[in-house]
């Protein structure tokens, strides 16, 4: 790799600072923490905000909270932090940044898993202080809001209303402004595609510090480069986004035997447009679960009468007396099989709690599946590395990641998605959206279930790596990565491209202050 | 995201989770002494915490270490005898006492007698983590451990009382009231219902599907949010702790209205009333009042 192009920029020589060493060459893969920062300029950078009237926080007591990220695995801290109120104080913030060269690193619900949002000695924004809905507009179906907002929190507000957002991720705690820039995939993905296309219009506070409203027609290279861009070319501090009316949604389950068979469903599913919400969840490699659900009583019928019967999947009963009789055949696995008649026993009802019924519809499914989430895959760790693939490398990407998972830990789930794309977007370049899918492409997450065992952060990260190298050699992406990026960056996409983002990286920050060994 | 403080702030340090996170790093309780000032002790963390935490419990413990106080693991076990007689027993809250009317129509109601002792001071110790004079606690619970039953208005009272007399039935007012047809069939669809967020998420489990039928059978709206954990108002607190994060309940009231249409207000807590009736238009009652019918 030409090394020394990547350092130079024509006619802004003087002006780079030197990119983080391991995202170029010969990068480690096990590393998981950058090196502290340690540059001189903070006291100066505090002092000049102190005068501009923003306080940065110092005590340990703030700056502790921030110690890791929703992973658990990776650990640094800042040595100061602002709690964002305003563009304008982000603003001043990153115009001191660049002046005395002090990393920023952004932070909404912090839910990365590898310390993308973890400072390790700069400064540490939340954008959480900017959590307010500033306007619903039912008559043309859009919101605006502060970016730092929890989605479920701007669910909160549009409920009162009878409207919801599109689509998010399936917690309670990521923001908007996070999920903007590294993606974010729910189950009606399919039909809405990622978080990121349902930006109408963004308010970004550029590295250098200029307030810009961007969108499609307005500033659309910034728009372009902020979305799916993590976190590299502006901070978003309010967003405008697409809204729908609000409707309960109807669950149903269909299980299988083969990873294979629910996979090529879900494609079926999916590409022919038949359902609302599709996924795939598992126990183990043994128990596949494609759930499918409607938002009116119409789809639902039309999948009934037109498309069931071209699902292989079981129902409850018909599967439960399939896999009585593959256990009594193989009774030496006898385990597995009362594992997953526990975990059965205790999810299936998580997954449909009275308070969050209505006339058998699920009302919040983030709430509930949210719940489920870390009910049964929660814990001090979080470990999800993810795949995201066109549809043809789908199938063998999850096998391939199913084998890893069945060598590293007893038990474990996959989540298989599909998501919508929309052309050939700018935004999609160097993103999750893998670069050879069209028109949808796949996403896989390989979770498994710590429970009360103890991992070390070495089993778990190589782990990671392996699945993230499956990625590397299919020349998949992954769906909502951002630090390990930084190690695989080059490995999965072409240097050229690479280094097309670092320089426009460059010309728009040029100290690189903002989130830092996130990707470059 | 229940939490006030977290909507009136959006500042992760004063809620639970910025103290627990805190807490693991190794902040001492005098660093986070404008959190723990800050918590109206309504629990609304409790039913949202996925690993279980009883967030309540720790904050009352880092009040009472502010305090230098005496843990509520010190207070007296207070035995129920084997043949617990068949009582219960009214514990109101200041409010409620001073409001002759509404007291009298509450108790007729439920058919129960008034506590001679309503232990606010008491309360207020446990809220605030200090030690309550000498004595007073023992008292106290000499007269309850012969109920079988207790109502309490305030919810916090769930949780000390509990601490003390596992075993016996502690129950929110609201409920209590809900639980009377009389009371329940006069809800309407066209009603805000406040339910008092400290006995709600205080027995969350057990409540969720209590209120969710009362949900359901009458079609009223209540406090709650998209967790089905209960929005306080923040009226009960007592917090005796300076924090420049302390929720105002006017700006809670005003987030639990917001986007929200009714017709009538019904509230649990006599507390209640006089904020609501600044906030809104519409005729606001308490929920011992419903049983009057349409005359109210
Ligand atoms: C338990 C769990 C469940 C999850 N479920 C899903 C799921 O269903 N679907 C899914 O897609 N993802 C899921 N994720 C991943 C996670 O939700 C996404 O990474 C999330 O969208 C990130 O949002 P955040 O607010 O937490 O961002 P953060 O983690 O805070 O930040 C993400 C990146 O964006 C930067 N950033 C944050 N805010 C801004 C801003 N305002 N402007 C510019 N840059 C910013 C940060 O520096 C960081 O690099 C899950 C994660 C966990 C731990
Ligand atoms: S008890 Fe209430 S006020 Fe206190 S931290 Fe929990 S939610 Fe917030």
């Amino acid at each position: 790799m030409p090394q020394d192009n990547l350092h130079e920029i024509k006619g802004n020589k003087n002006r780079l600072a030197p990119v983080t060493p391991d995202s170029l060459t010969g990068v480690p893969r096990q590393q998981t923490n950058p090196s502290r920062w340690s540059g001189s300029g903070w006291d100066a950078f505090v002092a000049e905000l102190n005068s501009a009237g923003v306080n940065i926080s110092q005590s340990s007591a703030a700056r502790s909270i921030y110690i890791t990220d929703g992973g658990g695995v990776a650990m640094g801290l800042p040595r100061g932090v602002l709690v964002a109120r305003s563009s304008e104080n982000v603003s001043k913030t990153l115009k001191a940044a660049q002046k005395h060269r002090v990393p920023v690193t952004v932070r909404g619900g912090g839910l990365t898993t590898e310390g993308e949002c973890v400072s390790y000695g700069g400064l540490q924004l939340d954008m959480r202080g900017m959590s307010r809905v500033l306007h619903i507009d039912s008559a043309n179906m859009t919101v605006r809001a502060e970016a730092g907002i929890y989605w479920h929190s701007l669910a909160e507000a549009l409920r009162r209303q009878g409207l919801d957002y599109l689509s998010a991720p399936l917690n309670m705690t990521s923001s908007v402004g996070g999920t903007l820039g590294v993606g974010g995939i729910d189950i009606n993905s399919p039909k809405f595609g990622c978080s990121a296309d349902q930006a109408i219009s963004l308010k970004v506070v550029t590295p250098t510090g200029y307030i810009v409203e961007c969108s499609e027609q307005v500033n659309p290279e910034l728009f372009e480069q902020v979305l799916l861009g993590y976190g590299q070319f502006g901070v978003i501090t309010e967003a405008t986004l697409k809204i729908r009316p609000f409707t309960p949604i109807r669950m149903h389950y269909f299980y299988y035997s083969s990873l294979k068979e629910s996979i090529e469903d879900l494609r079926f599913l999916v590409e022919e447009e038949i359902a609302d919400y599709a996924g795939i969840l598992t126990m183990l490699d043994r128990a596949i679960n494609l759930l499918v659900a409607f938002d009116s009583d119409e789809r639902e019928q039309e999948f009934f009468s037109r498309y069931r019967s071209r699902l292989r999947g079981h129902g409850e009963i018909g599967f439960t007396l399939r896999m009585a009789a593959h256990y009594a055949l193989h009774p030496w696995k006898v385990k597995e099989a009362l594992y997953l008649l526990e975990r059965k026993r205790a999810l299936l009802p998580e997954l449909s709690p009275s308070a969050h019924m209505q006339d058998n519809k699920m009302v919040d499914r983030t709430v509930v599946f949210s719940r489920a989430v870390w009910k049964f895959w929660g814990g001090r760790q979080m470990v999800i590395p993810d795949l995201a693939t066109s549809r043809e490398k789908f199938a063998r990407a999850v096998e391939r990641g199913n084998a890893v998972c069945r060598r590293y830990f007893p038990n474990y789930t996959l989540y298989c998605v599909g998501i919508r794309l929309f052309g050939s977007r700018p935004r999609y370049e160097l993103s999750c959206i893998p670069p050879d899918a069209q028109d949808f492409a796949y996403g896989c997450e390989f979770e498994p279930i710590l429970g009360d065992h103890y991992y070390s952060r070495d089993h778990l990260q190589s782990f990671k790596n392996e699945i993230y190298d499956i990625g590397v050699d299919m020349g998949t992406s992954y769906y909502r990565f951002g630090g390990m990026m930084k190690g695989y960056i080059r490995r999965v996409f072409n240097n050229e491209l690479v280094d097309k983002h670092l320089r426009i990286k460059q010309e728009a920050d040029p100290a690189m202050i903002l989130n830092p060994d996130v990707i470059f | 995201m229940s939490c006030p403080i977290w909507q009136q702030s959006h500042e992760i340090l004063m809620t639970f989770a910025g103290r627990a996170l805190a807490l693991q790093a190794g902040a001492e309780p005098e660093e986070l002494k404008d959190s723990v000032g800050a918590c109206l002790l309504c629990g609304s963390c409790e039913p949202a915490c996925g690993m279980g935490i009883q967030t309540v419990d720790i904050t009352l413990k880092l009040r009472e270490a502010l305090n230098n106080g005496k843990s509520k693991d010190d207070l007296p076990q207070v035995q129920l005898s084997r043949s617990t007689p068949d009582r219960a027993v009214l514990i109101p809250d200041t409010a409620l006492l001073k409001n002759k009317d509404l007291l009298g129509r509450t108790l007729s109601l439920l058919d129960i007698p008034l506590a001679e002792d309503n232990g606010s001071d008491i309360l207020e110790a446990f809220e605030n983590g200090r030690r309550p004079i000498s004595g007073r606690v023992a008292a106290f619970y000499r007269e309850l451990s012969g109920m079988r039953k207790i109502v309490v208005s305030d919810g916090l009272f769930k949780r000390y009382i509990r601490a003390v007399l596992p075993g016996l039935e502690v129950i929110g007012l609201g409920e209590a009231l809900l639980r009377l047809p009389i009371v329940r069939s006069s809800l309407r669809p066209t009603d805000l219902y406040i339910i008092e967020a400290r006995a709600f998420n205080a027995d969350f489990k057990r409540c969720l599907p209590f209120y969710t039928e009362v949900r359901k059978q009458t079609g009223c709206i209540m406090n709650l949010d998209l967790q089905r954990i209960a929005i306080p108002t923040g009226a009960c607190c007592k917090a005796e702790f300076k924090s420049r994060s302390a929720p105002e309940s006017a700006k809670q009231i005003s987030w639990i209205l917001d986007g929200r249409s009714f017709d009538r207000v019904v509230a649990e807590t006599a507390e209640d009333i006089p904020l609501l009736k600044k906030a809104v238009t519409q005729p606001v009652m308490h929920v011992a009042e419903l049983a009057d019918g349409e005359t109210l």
